[in-house]
């Protein structure tokens, strides 16, 4: 890999996380550990998931709440709110937008 | 709850939370439960966790500091406020350092739980102590015994409180975190209930001791503490109660009452009399001729004080 080849994947990572975090958080309530385990991965280090939680909570995009477990003790689980879900879905479109024109730079084309 | 109980796991959690050290004491603690949390569902899933299985759970989770570096993005709030300052200022003058400054140091986000609770305790468990010390001694305190009982009272837990403040970026507003969990709200009743133990007590306490030191008696010329009144011994009527002052541990001596007196109170204009206040001769070498006023309410003796002639 060249260098600073890392760096931009680092980057590229945690610019989307925030969007995947979201977008897991749309159809279901999710806890930490469930939601880490469906980034699969994505996040270089799995506790940054965890203050990046706690700002989306600060900033009213999720709301958590502690809900009993089948096995072991209570969970805190997060569920999108109305502001959660007005953003998710203007990062959607950005995202779209985004993506098509680095796939046509990336390919070649002229964005 | 099962906690893991692991060496590498514990140490981990140590790791994080110095690493978070400029993070508001709720968040730091919060974050810090929220990866225990992480870490006991993440090796839930094995049934007998190898040191393996618990090395890899941390590796995924990452560096304490990159997690730290995470949590203190542009929006984690300087720490040391106008409040905090405030709150040590108010700790550090008599009375009211226990009635305005402990609530608000309790108040106040930036300090964590432990410190608060050291900080408390030194306050309140040092006067209790000094107290003790100065009853049992049995001697009038001085101005150099109050200036040594300020510097621990007020000052020593002030000065570790300062020392323990987070260091933020510059003062500014903390940010209250919305939308915390029970785990938090609990946390908080039992922090205002422990407030309201130390503090009602205390309140009470020095109340009474103002009550007793703003008493004038009579023909007084000190007024002893409430620790003397251990030191009389009820007998069976007003007219035989034995007074051993100036000195532990000497044999009770039943004497009569010489006379009944009125002893003024300084601090209630609702009931400006003791009730059924008596003198008695002093037995003992220290004061020879002196009187103790002794006064009763209910049958319990509620003030002592001597009078030397």
């Amino acid at each position: 890999m060249v260098a600073g080849g890392d760096r931009v994947l680092a980057q590229l990572r945690r610019g989307t996380l925030e969007l995947c975090v979201l977008a897991l958080l749309r159809d279901e309530a999710r806890y930490g550990f469930d939601l880490v385990k469906a980034l699969d991965g994505m996040a270089s280090s799995e506790g940054t998931i965890y203050p990046l939680l706690g700002r989306l909570r600060r900033d009213g995009l999720v709301s958590s709440t502690w809900e009993e477990s089948p096995a072991g003790p209570p969970r805190r689980y997060y569920h999108l709110t109305a502001d959660g879900r007005r953003t998710l879905a203007a990062y959607t479109e950005q995202w779209s937008r985004l993506r098509d024109t680095v796939d046509r730079v990336l390919d070649g084309g002229s964005p | 709850m099962n906690r893991i109980r692991h060496r590498a796991v514990g140490a981990y959690l140590r790791d994080l939370d110095r690493a978070l050290r400029g993070l508001p004491a709720a968040r730091r603690d919060e974050l810090v439960a929220d990866i225990e949390d992480h870490i006991s569902a993440a090796l839930a899933e094995h049934p007998e966790p190898t040191d393996d299985d618990v090395r890899r759970v941390l590796d995924r989770l990452g560096d304490p500091r990159d997690i730290a570096r995470e949590a203190g993005g542009p929006d984690a709030p300087a720490t040391t406020t106008w409040f905090e300052v405030t709150a040590l200022a108010a700790l550090l003058l008599p009375l009211v350092g226990w009635l305005v400054g402990l609530p608000l140091i309790w108040a106040s986000r930036a300090w964590r739980t432990g410190d608060k609770l050291v900080a408390s305790l030194l306050a309140v468990g040092l006067v209790i102590g000094a107290t003790v010390a100065a009853g049992s001694a049995g001697e009038s305190v001085g101005v150099a015994e109050l200036a040594s009982l300020w510097v621990l009272v007020h000052l020593v837990p002030a000065g570790l409180l300062w020392r323990r403040r987070p260091r933020g970026d510059a003062l500014d507003t903390v940010r209250s975190a919305p939308g915390s969990g029970p785990g938090t709200d609990v946390r908080r009743i039992v922090i205002a209930l422990l407030v309201a133990l130390l503090v009602v007590p205390l309140t009470l306490a020095l109340l009474a001791g103002v009550a007793l030191v703003g008493v004038e008696a009579e023909s007084g010329q000190r007024v002893v503490t409430p620790a003397m009144a251990a030191e009389v011994d009820l007998g069976d009527t007003r007219d035989a109660v034995g007074v051993v002052l100036g000195g532990a541990g000497e044999s009770t001596t039943v004497v009569p009452a010489l006379d009944r007196i009125t002893v003024r109170r300084a601090t209630d204009p609702g009931r400006d009399e003791y009730g059924d206040c008596w003198s008695y001769p002093v037995v003992g070498d220290d004061d020879p001729g002196g009187r103790a006023l002794v006064c009763f309410e209910a049958d319990e003796v509620v003030l002592v004080a001597t009078a030397t002639p």
